[in-house]
């Protein structure tokens, strides 16, 4: 258990290195979601024992997973909204969303 | 089978690596879909078979909205691949500071480690958890507060 949940933490810490250090808006989606697969995979983890998990973990994870797509899923639109409208990606050209 | 799913975490966490650094759109959804078959598959593997039905369903929308964006935006990533400066320097200390805490917290060396949590109210633990809180809440006010004046110019 012990493994999989530092190996979960491993997975969350990719994830956030891409929205820390990345200026792409799409890169850094994709990190958040890393991280959320990182934190649905520490959840089970922690609910496993042996061949199964409790009930309790699975709920907690799905939750988690569909969850945080859905979001996820939302931050995509906005990053193309947001591509239209200043002709880039990178989170520094878009000062107007300031104040 | 905790050998087998750990195997497979760790081909996750490199095709996650793989859709960040890679700078072609199409490469980076192909990498990201790969970690999520993956990950669908470790909780099948591990017997939570709920969780990887929600990840495939879950996967196959985002890497449709993934499809979407890409065909909507750059098709090559232009944008540089890191940020500068002291924001770099910050970053990193900070990406050092979460791996360094959380792997604590997960083996259970802290007295706020998981398993602790549930301390007796007004313990030592009750009042390092609730000062943590009011922390948080004044650098939330902190961060409101600075954001007061800071117009479009």
């Amino acid at each position: 258990m012990s493994q999989l949940c530092i190996l979960s933490v491993v997975l969350v810490a990719v994830g956030l290195y891409g929205v820390l250090l990345k200026r792409n808006h799409l890169k850094i989606v994709l990190g958040i979601e890393l991280m959320v697969v990182g934190v649905a995979g520490l959840v089970v983890a922690v609910g496993a024992e042996g061949t199964s998990v409790a009930e309790v973990s699975q709920s907690l994870g799905l939750i988690a997973v569909v969850g945080g797509t859905s979001v996820v899923c939302l931050m995509i639109v906005t990053a193309v909204r947001l591509y239209e409208k200043y002709g880039t990606l990178d989170i520094r050209e878009m000062r107007r969303l300031k104040g | 089978m905790e050998s087998t799913v750990s195997v497979l975490f760790v081909l996750i966490a490199i095709a996650g690596v793989a859709a960040l650094e890679l700078r072609q759109a199409r490469s980076s959804l192909a990498a990201i879909g790969v970690a999520l078959g993956l990950f669908a598959v470790a909780m099948f593997v591990l017997g939570a078979v709920e969780v990887g039905i929600g990840m495939i369903v879950a996967a196959v929308a985002l890497l449709l909205v993934l499809r979407w964006a890409a065909a909507h935006t750059e098709t090559n990533d232009s944008v540089p691949a890191f940020a500068e400066g002291a924001g770099l320097v910050f970053a990193l200390l900070s990406l050092v500071a979460f791996v360094v805490v959380a792997l604590v917290v997960v083996r259970g060396n802290l007295p706020l480690a998981v398993a602790q949590l549930g301390g007796e109210e007004g313990g030592h633990v009750g009042l390092l958890r609730e000062g943590l809180v009011i922390v948080t809440a004044v650098a939330a006010a902190w961060a409101m507060l600075r954001k007061k004046g800071r117009k479009d110019q």
